[in-house]
């Protein structure tokens, strides 16, 4: 009956579908959601499609210099020629990539740490004043120092943005462990002789999912922010096409003899995907709040 | 007093850290700094010997490690001698540039919060309305776009082709230090940059104001206010939006730390003579003391302003004193 | 409309009359029917009435309705309230803001958390009625809003003190100024005592009937233990599932019930080995038992020990079946 499916929602935060199932609705109900995955949807076919239809490649020199937009060079070509549409379809890889992998892993970490320190009460002092430590770091400086002093191994880059990103997911991981910890039947699991590491795998773990899901989204969106930027200074090289590496050159060459094509279009796609994962995000993130339904 | 007393340990403990990150990163490399900065820059032997002597290269570890934290507490704080600009040592450029970053940290900072304050206010008296709904969506956008094509669109459309500001530098070349029209050219100078600043953290700390009086507005005590019969003027002020600045203003440090990454690329792009400016031509140079340094000093200005959101944070909420 | 109850005849312009009110709330495409074709008449003021159910009884919701701060996701579907003749429902923004308050005011479930963190008690007062009237100075002001204080029993050294510094009991104290400060017609008090110890409940009582006599005002007094209105309130109100199945005065409704509700309700009372008390039981399962759109059923027959067939096919209207009392329920 109608008040029976009401019933479950409210009664049934403890079981993961239950909760699942109140989140997806209130998060699809949000405009920003779909906007978000509708233009997520739209990069994603495509960065996979492109590369097989559009002929141009973008290391290759396929037109003549500064050409904007036509019918031939959708986005026009740049100071050598080549075309800027295949810069910025193929220059999606190595930024996203990087991006995903960075907040993956970040978000992994900060999952980790938070759950140690919201459940372990006697650890959480010294992770939260580690993760108060790492913030106060600022990002693209301390990147770039890493960079430029290590320039053959890109890996260490994204390792070092892990290192940065895991505070932000593991502050509200902790918070939500922390509200888990003193439920009912987490006593009662104690009380039945649960250790605690099985305690956190099958009780807190499947509970901070869904949040920590909502906190990779966003990080990804930093993450990206950060990356791009560090393109642009030329930070990792500038020679392999990436989104940032885009405007490396640009504002090196052309851009102030006017060719705003070669900029326009790149920002454009970097803005729309980042605020996409952002709006995803947020979204997500505002569905999980346990406040009352606005 | 417990509280202040966390916080300042961990500006303590993020300034040993920064120190050893400046020391021991760049000794990690194989081979020394000088040999990397002298491969790059073909550079004859007996040169690349000058350098490691005049910067202790060669002595063993922790003999550079007691020069090295001996140099940053002497005064002025010695942090070795830029690359590029040898002999110039790279506190004094550091420092000579460090009024310029100042002002467009603070005047970008401020605008930024209270404009982000003024939007979340009205919009929590007219929830839902499309003001509400399109400084949310603003906020992303600009939470989003990236600083340096955000500089670079600006420059092009305000710089080249409406020329109403310039493009680039922080002040005119012909005027004369502390006369009123160099107080009007740092200005026009700096409306630019700190517009493109502004409005990235506008959208920065209006999503965090979002979110704390999205729960502020739902909490018990603001719907008692209402039941008492207050004014929206004075539950949206007093009840929802002093509350909700309690989180921001905790998060200064780190929000900080976000304007100074971004204010970095601006400087690049507009050639604004601050410190972030210095570190774009190093990575060109290899100028591995000068990056260091600039690292260094960039912490210990959100260190300082984290402190303030601290000390702020305890004027403001009650309940971390009593 | 007139077969609300009333202790006498009813005036033209009651002090607050409830007719047919229904509310609603809405989630998800599930509608949760929160009140029922509540009807209620209240002549006068200095009427003091218990409201006593389980959770998801209404209750709560009842209270909020009269202070008209029903908001989405609920709504109010059916029925009017009259204030001394103003409609509620109906008010202006600026005829809430002095309705809410200066007529009627009301003290919360989580009164604990109703103050402000970063104000001082004080000046929750002061403000209170400084916000309400332009012409009052802040020093005058200031002078009410100490003796408010004093008078439920704050210590002055703890005027310019912060919510976070009071115990639970104290901060009840400043909820129970505030409510009072702006001399309000009518209080509703929902379950202003169930975070405290039993000590601090009488006390607390005791202060909000000191001041009801004092002040010859009206009380809705909501609770969920039926034991606490026993000389509080005059009269008292059942509620079941959204409806009012009994009303009468206290001394009598509470002495000898007749809703077979009310029984059950005072019979756990003396019943000192059941520890799941029957008033507490959550709304869920009652919701379960109580299919919200069979309007043709007495919604309580499932559980009653009473019911025969007439029970399961038709609703029972709250009828007057003696002088000063109503019942809900076919066998009278």
């Amino acid at each position: 009956m109608a008040s029976k499916k009401k019933q479950s929602s409210s009664l049934s935060l403890s079981f993961k579908n239950g909760r699942f199932g109140i989140l997806y609705s209130i998060f699809w109900k949000k405009t920003r959601a779909k906007i978000g995955t509708c233009i997520l949807l739209f990069f994603f076919v495509l960065l996979i499609v492109g590369p097989f239809l559009y002929p141009y490649s973008p290391y290759a020199i396929s037109g003549a210099k500064n050409q904007p937009p036509s019918l031939a060079h959708v986005f026009g070509t740049d100071y050598q020629g080549k075309d800027v549409l295949s810069q910025v379809i193929y220059g999606a890889y190595p930024s996203l990539l990087a991006g995903i992998v960075s907040a993956l892993g970040g978000t992994i970490l900060g999952l980790l740490l938070g759950v140690i320190a919201g459940y372990f009460s006697k650890v959480e002092g010294a992770i939260s004043a580690a993760s108060d430590v790492v913030i106060t770091f600022p990002a693209i400086p301390l990147l770039v120092m890493i960079g430029m002093l290590y320039p053959q191994i890109d890996q260490l880059l994204i390792l070092a943005l892990i290192l940065i990103l895991w505070p932000v997911a593991a502050r509200a991981i902790r918070s939500q462990v922390l509200s888990v910890k003193n439920r009912p039947y987490v006593e009662a699991a104690k009380a039945s002789g649960m250790g605690d590491w099985e305690i956190i795998r099958k009780i807190i773990i499947p509970e901070v999912t869904a949040i920590a899901f909502a906190w990779f989204v966003l990080s990804v969106a930093t993450a990206i922010i950060i990356l791009v930027a560090l393109e642009f200074l030329g930070v990792g090289s500038p020679d392999v096409v990436s989104w940032g590496s885009i405007f490396y050159w640009a504002q090196q060459f052309a851009f102030y003899s006017g060719d705003w094509w070669w900029v326009l279009a790149p920002g454009i796609s970097i803005t729309l995907v980042t605020a996409a994962f952002a709006m995803i995000g947020f979204s997500l993130e505002e569905a999980m709040n346990p406040r009352l339904i606005r | 007093m417990n509280f202040i007393r966390k916080r300042i340990l961990i500006a303590i403990i993020v300034f040993i850290v920064a120190l050893n990150l400046d020391f021991f990163l760049p000794r990690l490399v194989p081979g020394n700094i000088a040999q990397t900065y002298a491969s790059g820059h073909l550079m004859p032997t007996q040169d690349v010997q000058l350098i490691e002597a005049r910067f202790g290269l060669n002595q063993p570890l922790y003999i550079q490690y007691f020069d090295f934290i001996k140099n940053v507490f002497s005064w002025p704080p010695y942090f070795g001698v830029s690359f590029q600009f040898y002999p110039q040592p790279v506190t004094s450029l550091v420092l000579s540039r460090t009024e310029w970053t100042l002002i467009l940290i603070a005047a970008s900072g401020l605008i930024a919060a209270v404009w982000a304050f003024a939007f979340a206010a009205v919009s929590a008296m007219r929830r839902g309305g499309k003001f509400e709904m399109s400084s949310l969506y603003s906020s992303i956008i600009f939470w989003s776009i990236p600083g340096f094509w955000f500089a670079m669109l600006l420059i092009w459309v305000f710089g080249v082709s409406l020329r109403w500001f310039p493009i680039f530098g922080t002040v005119g070349y012909n005027v004369v230090p502390g006369s009123m029209s160099y107080a009007l050219s740092v200005i026009w100078h700096a409306v630019l940059p700190v517009t493109t600043l502004s409005l990235i953290m506008y959208g920065h700390y209006y999503i965090i104001l979002r979110g704390s009086s999205q729960e502020a507005l739902a909490s018990d005590y603001v719907i008692a206010a209402r039941g008492r019969g207050l004014r929206e003027r004075v539950v949206s002020l007093k009840y929802v939006m002093r509350n909700s600045i309690l989180p921001v203003v905790s998060l200064l440090g780190f929000s900080i730390a976000q304007l100074v990454s971004i204010e970095v690329v601006v400087e690049a792009v507009y050639s604004y003579a601050g410190v972030g400016d210095l570190i774009v031509d190093a990575v060109l140079y290899r100028d591995y003391p000068l990056i260091e340094g600039t690292f260094f000093y960039l912490t210990m200005v959100v260190i300082l302003f984290g402190l303030f959101g601290d000390f702020l944070l305890i004027k403001l909420d009650p309940r971390l004193t009593r | 409309m007139s077969n609300a109850p009333a202790t006498e005849s009813n005036a033209s312009s009651s002090f607050l009359q409830l007719s047919d009110l229904t509310v609603e709330y809405t989630v998800e495409d599930n509608v949760f029917r929160a009140l029922d074709g509540i009807s209620l008449d209240v002549p006068r003021q200095g009427y003091t009435l218990g409201i006593v159910g389980e959770s998801g009884s209404g209750k709560t919701t009842l209270g909020m309705s009269i202070m008209g701060m029903i908001q989405s996701p609920g709504k109010v579907v059916e029925g009017s309230i009259k204030f001394m003749g103003k409609d509620v429902l109906e008010m202006s923004g600026r005829e809430m803001r002095n309705y809410r308050g200066p007529s009627v005011s009301m003290v919360y479930q989580s009164a604990m958390n109703s103050l402000n963190p970063v104000m001082n008690i004080l000046n929750h007062v002061v403000e209170v009625i400084r916000d309400h009237s332009k012409n009052i100075s802040k020093s005058e002001a200031t002078e009410r809003a100490k003796k408010l204080l004093t008078d439920v029993g704050i210590p002055e050294d703890r005027f310019s003190s912060y919510p976070h510094e009071f115990s639970g009991g104290m901060r009840q104290r400043v909820v129970i100024a505030l409510a009072l400060a702006l001399n309000p017609k009518l209080l509703i008090a929902d379950e202003p005592t169930s975070a405290l110890d039993v000590i601090v409940q009488q006390q607390i009582l005791g202060l909000l009937k000191k001041h009801i006599v004092d002040r010859g005002l009206s009380l809705f007094f909501i609770t969920h233990e039926i034991a606490l209105t026993e000389g509080l309130v005059d009269n008292v109100a059942v509620m079941f599932a959204g409806e009012i199945v009994e009303l009468g005065p206290s001394s009598k409704v509470l002495f000898s019930p007749f809703h077979p509700y009310s029984e059950e309700l005072l019979g756990s009372l003396l019943n000192m080995e059941s520890n799941l008390s029957t008033l507490d039981r959550p709304s869920a399962q009652n919701e379960s038992l109580v299919p919200h759109d069979l309007t043709r059923a007495c919604k309580f027959s499932v559980r009653c020990k009473y019911a025969f067939d007439r029970c399961r096919k038709e609703r029972p209207l709250l009828r007057q079946v003696e002088k000063d009392r109503w019942v809900a329920c076919h066998k009278y």
